[in-house]
């Protein structure tokens, strides 16, 4: 008898032992894929707001804890065992398993664990419905570490209305192809960017915005746009773009006067910028809008406002030019801000929004690595490098719009690279130093002012006698 | 050229390669394939003689005739298929051509089968042909009925060959010979086409197979009262437990650890932490004292300190003499009030300025403090109804609480209404001279 059959005369038992441990391998096997996409993926997760265009983005920073972002605008800080029960929750599995996982993980009962459950359950929904949680505390605003900042403002072209057509100056960054915007928007998911203010020049002249918008609407990202909105008086281009995904509009109006309108803007379409408005708050879209303050629309800001609220504008910026010929002195801005603060009270919300101090945002050049020097207040326009960084026509990366130092190229350049970069984690230090970000404060900048959420009511504190 | 050409035959040679490995690969298969389907081995007869016991189990004796094919291998090894596992290898016999073998071996997962091996060099040499006699005793042959308790059945399969080196059993045989004493063949069922006889005291059942090909297993049953046996054996605890058994050893093995491993991983559990929800400090910081609110509304300097007086005047603590001058008497320097520490303020009875500005920078740096992680925007609109604090709104208060005068007082327009309306009991502080 050979050895072959011998081998047939063994009766086989096929696949006894492989049968047993199948639904631990493929367990084994099926974790180690989620560990490995995991790793691929973005740190993001995000979820839809239960009602209207808002949405809420949990990411996961490297100490373990975790930011839960409200609507692109309201900043929760959670610890350890609320962001594993937040990433559960957004995750939609089942109770029983999100007590399985929490009790396995960590020392507590299952009760106290469906208690907090049913807390941060309910806490979770009221943030969805723009109410503050039921429980929690405050913290310092801008206090918590990040491994990406709250937002990514995009400039797509600096091309203008007045630049169209004309060769670009010498030196202006080349704008990126779609493509390759689309590359940068899923390169900045990856890093944790929950939200993109796509800005410009004016980003409406580019073709293919709502391929963008849809792209980074797609992969979760909240989108907003920032315009003079003359494209936006046209139904079907708005409706694309409410299609595609768009959270919200800023456009920028001088004046409820045509002619201040014109001379501010150098733009004589007041009327489509005006039904750019009505179109977006006739379609439910939210509409933040802003009133540059100049020479020419400084006295009659309060009118602007109330024109403003007749539309039904509920969210307006008030912003300073900083330098320049139109601009105006700074306390002559804090004093129509405070006027537009009276006229628009019990109907509207203002937000200052700009440069505090006078400080002309410098054009940037590609490859331009001048050292950020003292950083002027001026410098923590919109917690720019703290909260915001700037993308470049040409994908380059800065701090904020007005810095000049390129900290990498987001299609190129690693995340580590560009937000962990020196000059970045100097302007961090130094926006958070002495709290100078008080002073924007009182004007009621609130560090993510592109999109206002909901107001948050404070308990009161009478603890001890108050004079 | 001609080296291109040879390079490009040479190329054309190597990818030929794999193509020819293939091909030659199929060779050998087919070769190997129709090598392992040749007969070995010829079962020129098999018969198998089954002597069941009182204590149910049987007495089983084989005898083979084998031939080895002259073309084929020698065959080293047999394997016998026996009933069960319960017999023992010590208390089995097993000769060729009248020689005892002893290179015997249990195989199979059900531990069934006796695997004989020829020493090497021996074995079944091609064209000898041999007798193997095998006797053995296995227990648990009489197992219960499956549908009748009151029966026992026993089971035989003769044992079968693999088809790859066995065509066929040219003659197969069977005989079942039932227990002694217990000849009432009335009372016994079984597989068709034996032949029922009384041989000494006992019934046997002969049946003549004839040639049945070795891939056919031919199960055989004998059906007998239970009582005919002094014991019948249950399938399972009897015979089909006993592999359990050894489940059962390694799963008593397994489960402590596995619970060892359960508390460890429970015991390395992380601390729990109360899963909190901290929004960044935004929204309006409420429960700040008129004289705060003051501060934050940014009122005249001079106009705080007036409020501070009014308290004091209003639960007696100190009393203006002249508003001209701001000559000011202590009435209760021992006064606890909330406005206590503003008496420090008053110094030769009038109001020191410097204390008193830096008295109320204090206050203005303890207003921002209480203000950190609020939004000092909303706190100062929350504070401020239609640019009058919401105690304002009244025209006229009769009876005035120290708290309503003091709210007045933070209003934009209060100089204009206190002046313009009369308010019982109200020191009139519109007319001080409080210089800072």
């Amino acid at each position: 008898m050979t050895e072959d059959d011998k081998e047939l005369y063994v009766p086989r038992r096929k696949g006894k032992v492989a049968g047993l441990a199948t639904p631990f391998a493929k367990a084994y096997v099926e974790r180690e894929r989620r560990k490995r996409e995991e790793v691929a993926h973005s740190p993001l997760l995000s979820r839809s707001a239960i009602s209207g265009r808002g949405c809420l983005h949990l990411r996961e920073e490297e100490n373990g804890t975790g930011t839960l972002l409200v609507n692109g605008s309201i900043v929760v800080h959670v610890n350890v065992t609320a962001l594993l029960y937040l990433k559960l929750l957004f995750s939609n599995e089942v109770d029983e398993r999100i007590l399985r996982r929490i009790t396995s993980k960590f020392k507590v009962s299952s009760t106290i664990a469906r208690q907090d459950l049913a807390r941060l359950r309910s806490d979770l929904e009221r943030l969805e419905h723009g109410e503050p949680p039921a429980r929690g505390t405050r913290v310092e605003p801008l206090s918590g570490m990040h491994v990406a900042p709250m937002r990514a403002d995009l400039a797509l072209t600096y091309r203008t209305k007045d630049t169209e057509g004309k060769s670009p100056p010498s030196g202006a960054p080349k704008d990126l192809l779609v493509e390759e915007w689309l590359k940068a928007l899923d390169n900045l998911w990856t890093f944790g960017v929950p939200h993109v203010c796509i800005t410009g020049g004016e980003p409406t002249l580019r073709e293919d915005l709502v391929e963008i918008v849809e792209h980074a609407s797609s992969l979760g990202m909240m989108v907003g746009l920032l315009t003079d909105g003359e494209r936006l008086g046209s139904h079907a281009f708005l409706g694309r773009l409410l299609d595609a995904g768009l959270a919200y509009v800023q456009i920028s109006i001088a004046s409820h006067d045509e002619t201040i309108h014109a001379k501010v803007t150098s733009s004589p379409e007041h009327r489509k910028t005006v039904n750019a408005i009505r179109h977006c708050i006739k379609e439910g879209l939210p509409v933040l809008v802003n009133v540059p303050i100049t020479k020419e629309s400084e006295y009659d800001v309060e009118e602007t406002v109330n024109f403003l609220v007749k539309l039904g504008v509920k969210d307006i910026t008030v912003s300073s030019l900083g330098t320049g010929e139109k601009a105006v002195p700074d306390w002559m801005v804090s004093k129509s801000l405070e006027r537009a603060r009276k006229a628009a009270r019990g109907h509207a919300r203002i937000f200052y929004f700009g440069p505090l101090a006078g400080k002309a945002p410098p054009q940037i050049a590609p490859g331009d690595t001048a050292p950020v020097g003292d950083l002027a207040i001026g410098d923590l326009e919109w917690g720019a490098g703290l909260v915001s960084i700037h993308v470049h026509p040409d994908g380059s990366v800065t701090g904020g719009r007005g810095h000049t130092s390129v900290l990498g190229n987001v299609l190129t350049h690693s995340w580590n690279m560009i937000w962990y970069h020196s000059l970045l984690k100097d302007i961090r230090a130094k926006q958070l130093e002495g709290r100078r970000w008080r002073a924007l404060q009182e004007l009621g900048f609130n560090g993510y002012p592109l999109f206002p959420g909901l107001k948050v009511q404070s308990e009161p504190d009478e603890s001890k006698e108050n004079i | 050229m001609a080296t291109k050409t040879t390079i490009r035959t040479l190329a054309l040679a190597l990818s030929a390669l794999p193509l020819l490995q293939i091909i030659l690969a199929l060779v050998l298969t087919a070769s190997t394939a129709s090598a392992t389907s040749t007969e070995i081995i010829v079962i020129s007869s098999e018969t198998a003689t089954v002597y069941v016991a009182d204590d149910g189990s049987a007495d089983i004796k084989y005898e083979i005739h084998i031939s080895v094919r002259p073309q084929s291998s020698a065959v080293s090894q047999l394997l016998i298929h026996m009933p069960n596992w319960r017999f023992e290898l010590s208390g089995t016999s097993v000769t060729l051509d009248g020689a005892t073998l002893r290179n015997l071996k249990k195989t199979g997962s059900a531990e069934s089968n006796i695997q004989i091996n020829f020493e090497t060099g021996e074995g079944l040499q091609p064209g000898s042909s041999h007798i193997l006699i095998l006797v053995s005793n296995v227990g648990a042959m009489v197992l219960k009925h499956p549908s009748d308790q009151s029966r026992g059945r026993i089971t035989f399969s003769p044992t079968w060959w693999n088809p790859d080196i066995v065509q066929e059993i040219q003659d197969l045989r069977v005989s079942i010979n039932l227990p002694e004493g217990f000849l009432d063949q009335a009372k016994i069922s079984y597989s068709s086409g034996a032949v029922v006889s009384e041989h000494g005291n006992r019934i046997v059942l002969n049946w003549a197979l004839g040639a049945v090909p070795t891939d056919t297993k031919v199960t055989l049953h004998v059906d007998i009262p239970a009582s005919a046996v002094d014991k019948v054996y249950d399938p399972f605890w009897d015979i089909q437990f006993h592999f359990y058994q050894n489940y059962l050893l390694i799963l008593l093995l397994i489960i402590p650890i596995v619970v060892i491993a359960y508390g460890v991983k429970r015991a390395l559990r992380r601390p729990y932490i109360k899963p909190y929800l901290n929004i960044e400090g935004w929204g309006p910081r409420t429960g700040f004292g008129p004289m705060e609110a003051a501060m934050l509304l940014d009122v005249e300097r001079e106009r705080v300190a007036a409020m501070f007086l009014v308290d004091l005047i209003m639960v007696e603590a100190i009393a203006i003499k002249d508003p001209e001058t701001m000559a000011i008497d202590i009435l209760n320097p021992d006064h606890e009030g909330r406005s206590a520490p503003f008496l420090g303020c008053i110094r030769a009875g009038r109001l020191d300025p410097i204390p008193t500005t830096n008295f109320l920078g204090d206050l203005r740096d303890e207003v921002l403090a209480k203000l950190e992680g609020y939004d000092i925007a909303e706190t100062k609109a929350h504070y401020t109804d239609q640019g009058e604090p919401r105690t304002s709104r009244k025209k006229t208060l009769k009876a005035p609480t120290v708290d309503e005068v003091l709210w007045l007082m933070t209003g934009p327009n209060a100089t204009t209404r206190f002046k313009e309306n009369s308010i019982e009991g109200i020191p009139d502080w519109t007319a001080w001279k409080v210089i800072l």
